[in-house]
């Protein structure tokens, strides 16, 4: 019986998977059974059954522009589960990632755990459908179609502008010891007119999770209205690790975005924000600490579509033993988007002979009263800078890691939270622990 | 104290410093002046170690340790201090951290247990309000953003906390107006003492006015070419390097 209703399921699905006989059986297969399945949320079944159609051309199972120094083929080509239950994490285990303050949204290997979460006075629900699929574009962002497809959970949060005083709000997603499969999950994000919010998303590890997570994120900064939205990634070692935000930026609102990642055998991370209002404006920081054989990508697509917007972009990359960054960075600017200043900066600092960076800043203007500019650096630390610190008794191997430091904790001065600022500077401060200079480098 | 014999020196093949000879005695604070691209600076960075200065002949014995053989921070544990004509700027590194990373550094080379936050918060607070530095300038990142003044008296505030038995002065006077050179030369001359020695490296002998010499000496074209008392500097000062038949080189290699 069950297995005839595979059949017919297949068959139904039979058109949507053409093109895929030059791929390997894992990926046909990996792809008819994503294409089948039918677990997640009734409410999003016509997002799923779009999406459906969409998602072999979606997916970077070939060289493709987008995906072009980011190889996820890696992943399909290998043999997988697309599920797995969700294992136990501890409240203390919890601790680690937890910031003051916050009320929390907590997911446990793509779940949400209603035990763990504290969603004391925090306006959510059901997954907005107002925003659901709205927002983040199905064909050209991250595996939006994937997740669409394969979606198990989601959430929808909603800051209103009321007088009360807003908690802050942390996202956290954790993937657990064993865990082995494939996690889904969206959050959409309504922040309302004239209102103020922060929030944070946490990914971090119990242990060593292994598989896929893809989470989408949409965002909808409301008239007037301010988000803060604090990102650091601390993934499991063999995850990979794929994150797309979308968001659209109404009328003199502000969008100001923070990043720091790390862990994952793989990650991207990727921002698209469509300045939509007029006079409104993304400030997009990061820093990536890679090591190992690990990857990061972090892609931008910030687009002005009206007059009086302003971006602005700093990247840095701090890359050790065989690591490896990408940062793919396009700002569009429509016509009619006069008045528009836009800036983009991506900065390298390689550690070793081995250590890589690729930069692939990328303007498109069509209007003509605009300011923008593009930068990249890739180097390695200040050998003046370095002199100096080891003429006052330190040690080449601490100095070098001071410098570090500054080059990354330079990017914190945008943070107004001093409990987030201290939560990143211990996390950076761990990550410095086990740096050590073996005399190479690029 | 420190014994400098024969010393050739040269940057990226570039023949600096051609049989440099100089004595340094216990509690005593030399000058070294010469025209520009005599290797005044060389001397400096080729004594505290610096990265491409590379000695080809001669020796440097200091504390009766063959210095050449130590890397930079050995020679900082040993007590060889270089006040930075240029101090560098360090993003994202706060005064404090720096500074207590460096007397921590130093404590630990000497075998020393590492002083506490609150130990080193004090001992750094004493001695930057003497030198008339606030707490903001020390929280603040490493010299950035500050004017030419402040990071020479940064400078001094490190020799303060570091207390080095060998300072080195690379031009500490180039970009000091007339009161920050009194404040810097005053946060040094309360550093001198019997146990500590100085090279006090300078283009103009206003400084000398300040901090005074026991010799001085002229350097061209890599020697040391005249030695003399704190006068001597006066009378270059009136007469021009000319006096001694020598002449500057459009650009000093540093």
């Amino acid at each position: 019986m069950e297995c005839s209703v595979f059949r017919v399921e297949s068959l139904r699905y039979r058109k949507l998977d053409q093109g895929l006989d030059k791929f390997s059986p894992a990926i046909r297969n990996y792809v008819s059974e994503a294409l089948s399945s039918d677990a997640g949320p009734e409410v999003l079944s016509d997002l799923r059954s779009q999406a459906r159609k969409v998602l072999v051309e979606t997916l970077p199972l070939s060289r493709s522009e987008r995906w072009k120094y980011t190889d996820l083929r890696r992943y399909f080509a290998k043999p997988k589960k697309l599920t797995d239950a969700p294992g136990d994490i501890d409240r203390k285990e919890l601790e680690r990632f937890l910031l003051e303050g916050y009320a929390r949204v907590v997911f446990i290997d793509g779940f949400l755990s209603t035990e763990l979460s504290d969603l004391e006075n925090v306006d959510w629900g059901p997954l907005d459908r107002k925003i659901a699929g709205r927002v983040a574009d199905i064909k050209t962002t991250g595996l939006v179609a994937l997740n669409s497809v394969l979606l198990t959970d989601g959430l929808a949060l909603r800051v209103t502008n009321s007088h009360q005083q807003q908690r802050p709000i942390q996202l956290i997603f954790l993937t657990s010891d064993k865990f082995c499969g494939e996690i889904h999950n969206r959050i959409t994000i309504d922040i309302e007119e004239n209102s103020t919010a922060t929030i944070c998303e946490t990914h971090g590890a119990i242990g060593n999770g292994t598989g896929l997570c893809n989470y989408v994120m949409e965002i909808l900064v409301g008239k007037n209205a301010l988000l803060r939205y604090v990102v650091h990634q601390q993934a499991a070692k063999k995850l990979n690790h794929i994150v797309a935000r979308a968001g659209r930026i109404d009328q003199d609102a502000k969008f100001i975005g923070f990043s720091m990642l790390e862990g994952g055998v793989l990650s991207r991370s990727e921002t698209t924000l469509s300045l939509t209002g007029v006079g409104s404006e993304a400030k997009l920081s990061g820093i990536a600490l890679m090591r190992g054989r690990q990857h990061c990508d972090v892609t931008t697509d910030i687009m002005h579509e009206v007059s009086r917007c302003n971006s602005e972009q700093v990247f840095k990359n701090v890359i050790d033993d065989n690591g490896r960054t990408v940062f793919q960075g396009r700002v569009y600017v429509a016509q009619d988007a006069q008045v528009t200043e836009a800036h983009q900066l991506n900065r390298n600092l390689l550690l070793s002979k081995n250590a890589r960076a690729d930069s692939k800043p990328e303007l498109i203007i069509h209007a003509d009263d605009v300011k923008c500019s593009h930068g990249a650096t890739v180097g390695d630390l200040d050998e003046e800078a370095l002199f100096f610190l080891r003429s006052r008794g330190i040690t080449e191997n601490i100095a070098r890691g001071l410098l570090i430091r500054g080059f990354a904790a330079e990017m914190f001065e945008i943070l107004e939270d001093k409990n987030v600022v201290k939560y990143l500077d211990d996390v950076l401060e761990k990550w410095l622990l086990s740096y050590d200079y073996d005399g190479e480098v690029a | 104290m420190l014994s400098i014999r024969n010393l050739h020196a040269e940057i990226q093949g570039k023949k600096i410093l051609k049989g440099l000879n100089l004595e340094l005695g216990l509690g005593e604070v030399h000058a070294i002046m010469g025209p520009n691209g005599s290797g005044k600076s060389t001397l400096s960075y080729v004594l505290a170690g610096r990265p491409g200065y590379e000695v080809t002949r001669g020796e440097i014995y200091y504390k009766d340790k063959d210095l050449l053989r130590l890397s930079v921070e050995e020679r900082a544990g040993e007590g060889v201090f270089l006040a930075f004509q240029y101090p560098v700027e360090i993003p994202g590194v706060s005064g404090m951290s720096f500074l207590r990373t460096a007397v921590n550094s130093m404590r630990k080379y000497r075998g020393e247990e590492d002083l506490s936050a609150a130990e080193f918060l004090r001992l750094a607070r004493g001695k930057a309000s003497e030198l008339g530095m606030d707490q903001v300038m020390l929280n603040r990142a490493v010299n950035v953003g500050f004017s030419g003044g402040e990071k020479k008296r940064n400078e001094v505030l490190q020799m303060a906390l570091l207390e080095p038995s060998l300072a080195l002065l690379d031009e500490t006077d180039s970009g000091l107006d007339i009161d920050a050179l009194k404040i810097v030369s005053d946060g040094f001359n309360a550093l001198r003492s019997r146990e500590r020695s100085a090279l006090v490296i300078t283009h103009y002998q206003r400084l000398l006015n300040h901090i005074v010499p026991d010799k001085v000496h002229v350097l061209a074209e890599g020697r040391i070419v005249e030695t003399g008392g704190k006068d001597l500097a006066k009378e270059l000062e009136e007469k021009g390097y000319g006096m001694l038949g020598i002449q500057g080189r459009e650009l000093e290699v540093s």
